[in-house]
């Protein structure tokens, strides 16, 4: 964290550059948790302005939180830098999605061409095999016991066959787990780190 | 990927219903981007009728060729495509600023909530669901083109599987190889019409 000696010049310096170093990250990853080598390798090696164990909860914090996984940069920003930090974690995280629009305008002019869809046909059907892949090492880490098993069984065809809300999935999932615990059907899992995967974010 | 009659009508939201839901359904959803697309689709292709199926396809498929996070690039997309920049810029700022609040939030309180064995335990039922929800996307999101091109998905499948676990070949190296092999796969050719 910033200490409070720093002028502000100095700080909108360091916001420039740690906005400088995440957007190297992201702008050239293509994936929530590809930018992570870059970013260490300034702020933990180059720098020293974190430590291994602060990278490794950024990564916890954000499989612990919704949404998509690039958010791990906003978490690594609050450490190094407080608010300021969350501020350019969240710009470098949010702004390359802009490029897409590039991407869409040429190629949706040219969407219906049979090459172009068989383009996009081949790459959903990558990312659908990728989102497999991703699964695997979440599911090992986190299908502990036959609560977490059976959740996972159940909410399958919930998901697939009955189109339940993920919202209602996932608040009911955290509850059975919880009260598991509480009634001694599954163990309670040891405070450590859960499985970490790199997968779209 | 056809355009059906009923798939060509669609309808442009307004912008504080592009904010209301890329916020409720962007930010509410563990398993990553793709399975947060996955419950976007349900709302905003099949429930508001926002975008066409080959619309989302292309949204979609264009969003995992975009650097940085796909799902916001998703998000982006889909804002563009009814609403232009504006409708981009809103997508983009519902679909990032409230997970990154609770991102901030874990972190300030992190050590409390990881020292924890029964907030564990909810994250781990929560993560259990998420698996389901990732076996789920894949499956939804899949499962049209297995149908409509089968010899396709019998090369692209096992080769995603072999170069990743087998050759440790990055994702975005092999999204980009399925995207030539699937440029350059032979068009089928037009039936005669007919006199």
């Amino acid at each position: 964290m910033a200490g409070p000696e720093e002028t502000a010049g100095g700080r909108v310096t360091k916001f420039i550059l740690l906005l400088w170093i995440f957007m190297k990250g992201t702008c050239t990853s293509f994936a929530g948790l590809a930018s992570l080598p870059e970013v260490r390798q300034e702020l933990v090696d180059n720098r020293h302005w974190m430590t291994d164990e602060q990278i490794d909860q950024s990564i916890v914090i954000t499989r612990t939180t919704p949404g998509p996984v690039g958010g791990w940069v906003v978490a690594v920003g609050y450490m190094v830098d407080g608010w300021e930090g969350a501020i350019a974690g969240w710009i470098a995280m949010t702004a390359p999605a802009l490029f897409v629009i590039l991407l869409v305008g040429y190629f949706g002019k040219r969407a219906h061409h049979p090459r172009v869809r068989g383009m996009l046909q081949a790459v959903v059907l990558a990312s659908a095999t990728l989102l497999v892949l991703a699964a695997v090492p979440i599911g090992r880490e986190a299908l502990a016991g036959p609560l977490t098993v059976a959740i996972t069984l159940v909410a399958l065809p919930l998901l697939i066959v009955k189109r339940v809300n993920t919202l209602w999935i996932v608040t009911g999932a955290a509850l059975l787990s919880f009260t598991g615990a509480m009634v001694g059907v599954a163990q309670l899992p040891p405070a450590t780190s859960m499985a970490m995967v790199d997968s779209a974010g | 990927m056809s355009d059906s009659p009923q798939e060509s009508e669609v309808v442009t939201p307004s912008l504080p219903e592009v904010a209301g839901v890329f916020t409720r359904f962007a930010n509410l959803t563990w398993g990553g981007g793709s399975a947060t697309i996955a419950v976007l689709k349900h709302q905003i292709v099949e429930k508001r009728r926002w975008l066409r199926e080959s619309e989302f396809e292309l949204n979609y498929a264009l969003s995992r060729l975009t650097p940085g996070t796909n799902l916001l690039a998703f998000c982006a997309a889909a804002g563009w495509t009814r609403r232009r920049w504006v409708g981009a810029i809103v997508a983009l700022l519902a679909a990032s600023i409230p997970c990154s609040l609770m991102v901030l939030l874990v972190t300030v309180f992190y050590e409390q909530l990881q020292g924890s064995p029964w907030f564990q335990a909810a994250l781990r039922g929560a993560l259990a669901a998420a698996v389901a929800i990732m076996g789920s996307t894949a499956w939804v999101f899949a499962e049209p083109h297995l149908r409509a091109a089968p010899r396709k998905a019998i090369l692209i499948v096992p080769m995603t599987v072999g170069l990743v676990l087998g050759l440790h070949v990055s994702p975005v190296r092999v999204l980009l190889l399925s995207a030539a092999i699937g440029l350059a796969w032979p068009v089928p050719k037009k039936p005669p019409e007919a006199a």
